[in-house]
């Protein structure tokens, strides 16, 4: 006997996506994991169009991540001309940076994933009733996430979809007095998350169990570092990419990511799959907090290093836990907090000289940059009269897809009896969905996604004919 | 000259003022949530912080994906607010299903409302954009094109499949629109509408004149930081886009993109902008090549504009 289990849609999840699982006799037949968000042809869209308006365009891709898209398209179309953008440029932007890092790994954590692990009644796993049960964290995670805003907003104009970065520097200067109130309220947040981080590393270091409940998977892991000690870098830096066993397999630059990287096109989805050239469509790359704590050698900042130390207690060097990523958010929220104070504490971060002007010209760039949810890569040529002629964006979203879905196939094959069972479906679901909700997947983000039917078979990513 | 801040947290502590004597009286079944867009609106309305909680605490969100873990569309829902256009069936057939189970319908953000800029893609057929993004990418495996698309050929807004009762625009939309909606909604009033353009909002100093030259932001530097940059040559949109907002791209040194599309009981957003500029364009009338401006004047609102109108008929 054959029956159809839908999670529709998934929720406490950027997009909207669900699941479908057919169970024969008691045993796993089928796993379908679809993105039900349209594409959007922003690499078409993006043509035509002069070069600086590009920032302004791309990052309609993305809701919560707007912050990544902008500066990563600002620095590709500076990498196409040739343009250097002045020192306090670079500082603004590396502030507006990890204030993005802080609201979106604030509102994942909090709003969306934590719920899962704090007790809460089957019907209310939700922000609204975490705030009633823990009050003062609710609020603590409100202003955490109000003072990344904050930061967004003194240094790119406005709160969502940014404005002030061109090619050359920033339109928009921090003056002194704004300064002084962010860095006085700054150190005030990073004891609320101090506090936040205290609490989520209690639940898991007291219960080990919640984590075991996950599915490890044996894949490559890829992120930005820099510096001569590999450092975690958001901003700027070579990809590197490490194997399973953590054995390091490639680094490079941004323009040389053509030779590492190709997008597969599967017949039945319409997402393309990035994948490590080398290896073939077998080679997974995993992205995210996960692969940034796994390749990167450490934080280059003192408090989230404890916590960093903390977390290396839970899980080893090279961890292929799914679990994993939410717990190596933790750190990096403290990081980019400190990235702020350190940018803040700069002398010359209110300094006047923000740009400097730069002629439309043409040229091919590219450039990286750590989006919360993974590397993020965009890619332009751009003719004579500073037109954008082509355009490609490798989203974060799109590499862990491949796993997103070995995950849930081999949680479901485990649990296909619970999940055959009414009584005991609810349950398993749950698990299900929380396995999605660890990779903090951002749909739209996905660009070019829609319907994404295939099947999984065991370790292997499989396209089967769609009946 | 930067009042961005000030002018938020006043309009802040105004609604906060508002809704907490409003919010508890009146108990609203509420539904949120995102179609073809980026999820920013809600984003934005995260903005609202305490507020937003309290809203949803006093009242009842019966069905918000991104919240909390209802799976079905409930009937009897007082308020629907709706992120995003509409680009698939499955978006379509959504829509329709929440319009036959709402008593209002708000169509939140620019995706929602005009199409946003998802809809500068309408420029291309759909079956041609398929074959350029996955079968002729460099960099992207090539001979395979996914056949199960269920895609519509073009973005769009959400008032082309239903009836929309009201509606917040921008990208994002303003937090503080979003609250002054729900509270008016809550009171059992009808919801104010903005009447000015963003000029009205912007404190950039105009003086009547214009540079005879049109420039790109990169090139070069405002040479006067007070004055309106459309007076000195940089392709501002406030004049033809719906005020509200507080100008604050125009006062962070960058253009307006009209993202609040055209203002009230206008047609057409690129027309008035066209209209705006007939002093200056007698001035520039060697420069303004229509070519490279079109997908400027109308970078939210093509899905919605009487040129795409027109282009759709001749198909």
């Amino acid at each position: 006997m054959s029956e159809i289990v839908e999670i529709d849609p998934l929720t406490r999840l950027e997009g909207m996506g669900k699941i479908k699982v057919e169970i024969k006799d008691n045993e796993l037949h089928d796993l379908k994991f679809q993105i039900t968000v349209a594409p959007r042809f922003f690499e078409y869209l993006l043509t035509g169009k002069r070069a600086e308006e590009a920032p302004r365009i791309s990052q309609r891709i993305c809701g919560i991540c707007y912050v990544s898209h902008h500066l990563v398209s600002v620095k590709a179309i500076e990498d196409a001309w040739g343009v250097t953008p002045t020192e306090t440029a670079v500082k603004l932007r590396r502030l507006m940076n990890a204030g993005g890092f802080i609201t979106s790994h604030s509102l994942h954590s909090a709003f969306l994933a934590v719920p899962d692990f704090v007790g809460l009644p089957a019907d209310a796993r939700n922000f609204i009733a975490f705030m009633s049960k823990y009050p003062d964290l609710g609020k603590a995670a409100l202003k955490i996430h109000a003072y990344g805003n904050k930061v967004v907003q003194a240094t790119g104009g406005r709160i969502v979809h940014v404005v002030s970065s061109v090619p050359g520097g920033q339109t928009l200067r921090l003056k002194e007095e704004r300064r002084d109130e962010l860095l006085k309220e700054g150190k005030e947040v990073l004891e609320l998350i101090k506090a936040y981080a205290d609490f989520v590393y209690d639940i898991y270091e007291k219960d080990n169990l919640v984590c075991r409940q996950f599915p490890e998977s044996e894949t490559n892991f890829m992120a930005l570092v820099s510096g001569p000690k590999d450092h975690w870098d958001i901003y700027d830096g070579d990809a590197k990419i490490i194997g399973p066993t953590g054995k390091e397999l490639v680094r490079f630059h941004p323009s040389k990511y053509y030779e590492y990287i190709q997008e597969a096109v599967w017949e039945h989805s319409s997402t393309k799959v990035p994948y490590y050239k080398p290896e073939g469509m077998g080679g997974i790359l995993r992205v995210g907090p996960l692969a940034r704590l796994n390749v990167a050698g450490s934080i280059p900042f003192s408090v989230a290093k404890e916590y960093q130390d903390r977390y290396l207690k839970m899980f080893p060097r090279t961890c292929l836990q799914v679990q994993g990523f939410n717990l190596a958010r933790i750190p990096e929220l403290i990081a980019g907090q400190e990235e702020v104070l350190a940018m803040l504490e700069d002398p010359g971060i209110t300094s006047e000289d923000i740009r400097v002007p730069v002629k439309s010209r043409g040229g091919e760039g590219a450039a990286f940059i750590e989006a919360p949810r993974g590397i993020l890569t965009h890619h332009y040529v751009i003719d004579d009269n500073g037109l954008i002629r082509y355009a490609n964006i490798l989203a974060p979203t799109t590499y862990n897809h491949p796993l997103i879905q070995q995950d849930l196939y081999a949680s479901a094959k485990e649990y296909a009896k619970q999940i055959a069972d009414p009584e005991k479906r609810a349950n398993a679901c749950w698990r299900l969905e929380k396995i999605v909700r660890a990779y903090d997947p951002c749909t739209s983000c996905s660009v070019h996604m829609i319907d994404f039917d295939v099947t999984v078979d065991g370790s292997v990513v499989e396209v089967k004919e769609v009946k | 000259m930067l009042k961005v801040q000030t002018w938020f947290d006043d309009g802040m502590a105004q609604i906060s003022g508002q809704l907490s004597r409003v919010g508890r009286n009146c108990m609203a079944r509420i539904l949120l949530i995102g179609l073809a867009g980026d999820s920013g609106c809600q984003v934005a309305s995260l903005g609202l912080h305490e507020t937003l909680v309290d809203i949803l605490a006093a009242n009842e969100p019966v069905y918000a994906p991104t919240l909390i873990d209802v799976k079905n569309i409930p009937d009897d829902i007082d308020v629907a607010l709706v992120e995003g256009g509409i680009r698939n069936t499955h978006e379509e057939e959504v829509i329709k299903d929440i319009r036959a189970k709402s008593k209002i319908v708000i169509a939140v953000g620019a995706c929602a409302n005009n199409g946003g800029i998802p809809g500068l893609a309408n420029l291309k057929n759909g079956d041609e954009l398929m074959r350029m993004i996955y079968s002729n990418h460099r960099g992207t495996d090539t001979g395979t094109i996914p056949k199960h698309l269920v895609s519509l050929k073009e973005q769009h807004p959400i008032k082309h499949f239903v009836k929309v009762d009201y509606f917040i625009p921008g990208c994002p939309p303003e937090v503080t629109d979003i609250a002054n909606t729900l509270v008016a909604l809550l009171n059992g009033e009808e919801p104010k509408y903005n009447s000015t353009q963003v000029c009205d909002d912007c404190p950039r100093i105009r003086l009547g004149e214009y540079d005879k030259k049109l420039k790109r932001i990169n090139e070069e530097i405002p040479a006067d930081p007070e004055r309106c940059l459309l007076e000195q040559g940089f392709f501002c949109m406030g004049p033809a886009t719906m005020g509200g907002c507080g100008a604050p791209c125009p006062q962070a040194g960058n253009i307006c993109e009209g993202c609040r599309g055209k203002c009230l009981d206008v047609d057409d957003q690129g027309l008035a902008m066209i209209d705006a500029m007939t002093g200056l364009l007698t001035q520039l009338k060697d420069e303004f090549d229509p070519n490279k401006y079109s997908a400027m004047l109308y970078r939210f609102t093509y899905a919605e504009s009487i040129i795409s109108e027109l282009a759709r008929r001749n198909k």
